[in-house]
C-alpha cells in the first residue's frame, strides 16, 4: 500500500484520532478552541492539497484507489465544506446535547469517507466509504439526543439508507457475478461484452438506486425535507453539501469510468430521473414555512438540476456539474451559516422578520445565498445553471433523435427555476419588508462566522463573474472520465 | 448429496425467513429475532455448501452471536408487546406487494436472459483461510483500515446514544 | 454434482424479496431493521455463490466482500438499536407511523 497516496485522508484521520485524544484532557469550557483548531488543521490540508495538483493519474492500493484531477476538485471541495461547518458547529456547540469533542470526531471521519469515495475505484472501495459516511451521519443527525425532531430524523435516515445501502450491496453482487471483477477499470475493459447482459444492467440500476439516495434525487428524495429539518444545522449543512457532492462524484465515476458503453444508452433514464426530481422538489417547497425544509426541498430540485449535467453524457456536462457543486457550496453555507446565528430555536421563515435592520450583513448574505440559488445573474447559481443547460442543449445539438428530449429537458428544467423565484423571494420579502417585526433587538455578529460568511460571499461573486479560473480547473478534472 | 443438502437448507431459509416478516401465529417480536436467527443459521449451511467455510464461521459468530444476540436484548430492554394486529391500509399492502413483485420479475427476468453460470461447474478452490488473511492485508488493507474506522464511529455512536446520563 | 448457480440466484432474490416486504410492510423500526438484514444476507449469498462459480476464484473478492458486508452491517445494526432505545426513552414507542413530530 503506497501511504503517499492518501497523504490528505490520512491527515484528516489523523487529526480527527488527534482530537478524540485531546478531548480527554479538555476541560469543558475550552472545548471550543478543539472546533477552531479542527478548522485550522483542516484549512492546512487544504493548503497542502495544492502542492500535490499535477502528475498523471495514479491508481494503487490493490486497483481500487485513484488519484486523479477529478478526485482531488473533489477532495478540496471536502475541505473546504469540512472547515465551514466545523466553524458553524462552534457557534452551535451549546445547542449540542452531548459531547461537542465527539461531534467535530465524528464529523472528520464523515470527511473522510466522503474523501476516499472522491477517489474509489472499485465498487468494494465505493461500498466502504459509503457506509463510512452513512454510520458518521446517522449519529451526527440524531446527536441532539434530548429533542424528538432530532432522534426521529436519525430514525427515518438510519432506515432508508440501510435500504438503500442494501440495493446496492445486492446490485454490486450481479455487477461481480457477472463481470468477474468489482474493479472499475476492468469492468470498462468488458464493456461492450457486458452490455449485452441483462442482470449486468439490473445490478448497475440497483447500484443508481443507492446513489439517488445519497444526492437526493428521485425516487429515493422523500427522505431530505424531514431530515434535514431535524438534524442540527451543521449537519444539515454537511448533509446538503458534502453528501451531495460525495454521491455526484460516485455518480460520475461509475457511469463515465465503470459504464461508459451503458451510460449513454441510459441518458433517457437519467433524463427522466431528472426532470421528476426538479417538480418534485420546486412544487413541494412552494407551501413550506420552516426554513430549513424548504431548503431540503430546494437541495431536491438542485439535485434535478445537476443530473442535468450528467444526463447530457458529455465533457462539458460533467464539467458544469463540477462548477455547479463548487457554486453551491459557498451559497449554501452563507445560508446555513446565517441560520446557525438568527434561529435559535425558532426555524419559521417568520423568525426572520426584520432581519434587516437587526443585522444588516446577515440579512445581505442570507439575501444574497437565496439570490444565487434562485440563479439570478451575477452570482455562481446562474452561471452554474447556464452551463449545465447549455450542456444540455450540446447533446441535444449533436445528435437528432435525441435533440427533442434535451430541449423538452430544458423546457422543464427553466419551469423549475421560475416556480424557484416564488420561494426565494419570499424569504427575502420577510427580511427587508415585513410589516411590524416582533424583535428588532440587534445582532452581534462574532468574528468566527464573519469571516467564513465574508468567504463565502466573496466566492460567490467571484464564481459568478470570474469562472474562468475554476472551470478550467473542472474541465481538466473531468478528463479522468470518458464518453 | 450435495444437492439435497443444498434444496434442505434452500427450503430452510425462504420458510424461516417469510416467518421473520410475517408469522401467522403470533406478532411477537422475539419470535421474528428467533427465526432470523434460524434463517442465519441454514444460511451458513449454503455458506459451507459453497466451500467458504471461515464465512460460514464468522456468519455464525458476528451474525447469530453478537447482532442476533443484540436484538434480542434490545426488544427485551424495551419489553416490546405484541404489535396489535391492526387493519393495514390497503394502499400501502398494494404499494409494497407491487414493489415486491415488480422486484421479483425484474431478478428473474434478467436471469432468463443472461448468460451467467451456464456451463460452468463448480470449480474445487476454496476459501482457505490462510489465502484470505493474505488477501486482507494485500489487496483488500485499504478497506479493511476504513472498516476499522467504521467500527471506531459506531462505537462511540452507540456510547453516545444510549448512555443513560451524560457527565 | 452440485445445485446449479441459477438455484442459489433464485433463492437469494427470493430471500431479497422477503426482505424488502418486511422492511415496507412492519411498522415497528425494529422489526424494519430485521427486514433490511435480510436483505443484506440475500446479497452476501449471492456474491459467495458468484465466487465459488466465477472463473477467478482465487482473487477472493466476493469472500472479502461479504467479510467487509458483515463487519458493516454489525456496525450498523448497533447504531440503529442505539437510536432506537434513544428514541425509546423520549416516545415511549419504537413505531415508525408514532414519529410524526416532522412534516411541512
Amino acid at each position: 500500500m503506497n501511504l503517499s497516496l492518501l497523504t490528505l485522508e490520512l491527515g484528516v484521520i489523523g487529526l480527527a484520532l488527534a482530537l478524540l485524544l485531546i478531548d480527554l484532557w479538555t476541560p469543558p469550557a475550552l472545548t471550543g478552541r478543539l472546533g477552531l483548531a479542527a478548522a485550522i488543521g483542516l484549512l492546512l490540508i487544504l493548503a497542502l492539497s495544492w502542492n500535490m495538483s499535477g502528475g498523471p493519474p495514479v491508481v494503487g492500493c490493490g486497483g481500487m484507489f485513484a488519484r486523479d484531477g477529478l478526485a482531488l476538485f473533489f477532495k478540496r471541495l471536502f475541505l473546504a465544506v469540512g472547515v465551514l461547518v466545523v466553524l458553524m458547529g462552534v457557534e452551535y456547540r451549546e445547542r449540542l446535547a452531548l459531547g461537542f469533542g465527539e461531534f467535530n470526531v465524528i464529523l472528520l471521519i464523515a470527511l473522510a469517507g466522503m474523501m476516499f469515495a472522491a477517489s474509489a475505484n472499485d465498487f468494494v472501495l465505493l461500498f466502504v466509504a459509503m457506509e463510512l459516511m452513512s454510520v458518521s451521519f446517522y449519529v451526527l443527525v440524531s446527536f441532539q439526543r434530548s429533542r424528538l425532531p432530532s432522534l426521529e430524523a436519525g430514525v427515518k435516515y438510519l432506515i432508508l439508507s440501510a435500504l438503500a445501502a442494501a440495493f446496492l450491496v445486492f446490485g454490486i453482487a450481479l455487477i461481480f457475478g457477472v463481470g468477474n471483477t468489482t474493479n472499475f477499470a476492468a469492468l470498462n475493459a468488458e464493456g461492450v461484452r457486458l452490455a449485452q447482459d441483462k442482470l449486468y444492467w439490473l445490478g448497475l440500476l440497483m447500484v443508481l438506486l443507492g446513489l439517488a439516495f445519497k444526492i437526493a434525487a428521485f425516487p429515493l428524495q422523500m427522505w431530505a425535507p424531514d431530515v434535514y429539518q431535524g438534524a442540527p444545522t451543521p449537519v444539515t449543512a454537511l448533509l446538503a453539501i458534502g453528501s451531495k457532492a460525495a454521491g455526484f462524484v460516485l455518480l460520475l465515476r461509475v457511469l463515465f469510468v465503470a459504464a461508459p458503453v451503458l451510460a449513454a444508452h441510459w441518458s433517457k433514464l437519467l433524463m427522466l430521473a431528472s426532470a421528476v426530481t426538479i417538480l418534485y422538489g420546486n412544487l413541494c417547497a412552494i407551501p413550506q414555512r420552516n426554513l430549513k425544509r424548504l431548503l431540503g426541498y430546494s437541495s431536491i430540485a438542485n439535485a434535478g438540476y445537476l443530473l442535468l449535467g450528467v444526463a447530457a453524457v458529455n465533457a462539458s456536462g460533467a464539467a458544469a456539474v463540477l462548477y455547479y457543486l463548487a457554486g453551491y457550496l459557498f451559497t449554501l453555507a452563507a445560508a446555513f451559516l446565517v441560520i446557525c446565528v438568527v434561529m435559535r430555536d425558532n426555524e419559521d421563515i417568520g423568525a426572520l422578520a426584520g432581519l434587516s435592520r437587526r443585522s444588516p450583513l446577515l440579512a445581505g448574505a442570507l439575501a444574497l445565498a437565496m439570490v444565487s440559488l434562485a440563479g439570478v445573474p451575477p452570482l455562481a447559481g446562474f452561471l452554474g445553471k447556464f452551463l449545465l443547460f447549455r450542456a444540455l442543449i450540446e447533446r441535444g445539438a449533436a445528435e437528432s433523435p435525441e435533440s427533442f428530449r434535451s430541449y423538452w429537458l430544458a423546457g422543464v428544467a427553466v419551469i423549475g427555476v421560475v416556480i424557484s423565484l416564488y420561494y426565494y423571494f419570499a424569504v427575502i420579502r420577510v427580511m427587508y419588508w415585513a410589516k411590524d417585526p416582533p424583535d428588532l433587538s440587534p445582532i452581534i455578529v462574532p468574528a468566527r462566522v464573519q469571516i467564513p460568511l465574508a468567504v463565502c460571499l466573496v466566492a460567490m461573486i467571484y464564481l459568478g463573474v470570474m469562472p474562468g479560473a475554476v472551470l478550467a480547473g473542472a474541465t481538466e478534472a473531468v478528463k479522468a472520465l470518458k464518453f | 448429496m450435495e444437492p439435497v443438502f443444498f434444496y434442505i437448507f434452500a427450503g430452510l431459509t425462504l420458510l424461516c425467513g417469510g416467518l421473520v416478516i410475517a408469522n401467522p401465529f403470533t406478532r411477537n417480536p422475539v419470535t421474528s429475532a428467533m427465526f432470523l436467527f434460524l434463517t442465519i443459521l441454514s444460511m451458513s449451511g449454503l455458506f459451507v455448501l459453497l466451500h467458504a467455510f471461515f464465512l460460514a464461521a464468522v456468519q455464525v459468530l458476528v451474525y447469530a452471536g453478537a447482532v442476533m444476540v443484540l436484538f434480542v436484548f434490545v426488544i427485551m430492554l424495551l419489553d416490546l408487546k405484541e404489535e396489535e394486529r391492526r387493519r393495514m391500509k390497503l394502499a400501502a399492502v398494494v404499494l409494497g406487494a407491487v414493489a415486491t413483485g415488480v422486484i421479483a420479475l425484474a431478478m428473474i427476468g434478467a436471469m432468463r436472459h443472461s448468460r451467467v453460470g451456464l456451463g460452468l461447474e463448480s470449480n474445487v478452490a476454496e476459501g482457505s483461510t490462510i489465502a484470505l488473511g493474505k488477501n486482507l492485508f494485500a489487496n483488500f488493507a485499504l478497506p479493511f483500515e476504513l472498516v476499522s474506522l467504521l467500527l471506531l464511529v459506531a462505537m462511540i455512536g452507540a456510547v453516545l446514544l444510549s448512555k443513560k446520563d451524560l457527565r | 454434482m452440485s445445485a446449479p448457480l441459477t438455484h442459489y440466484l433464485i433463492l437469494s432474490a427470493l430471500l431479497f424479496c422477503i426482505g424488502f416486504a418486511g422492511a415496507v410492510g412492519r411498522r415497528s423500526a425494529i422489526l424494519v431493521l430485521i427486514g433490511i438484514e435480510l436483505m443484506l444476507n440475500a446479497a452476501n449469498l449471492n456474491f459467495i455463490a458468484f465466487w465459488r462459480y466465477g472463473p477467478h476464484p482465487e482473487a477472493l473478492t466476493g469472500v472479502m466482500f461479504v467479510l467487509f458486508s458483515i463487519a458493516i452491517a454489525a456496525a450498523e445494526a448497533a447504531v440503529g438499536l442505539a437510536l432506537v432505545i434513544a428514541t425509546y426513552r423520549q416516545r415511549r414507542t419504537t413505531r415508525m407511523d408514532q414519529l410524526d413530530t416532522l412534516k411541512g
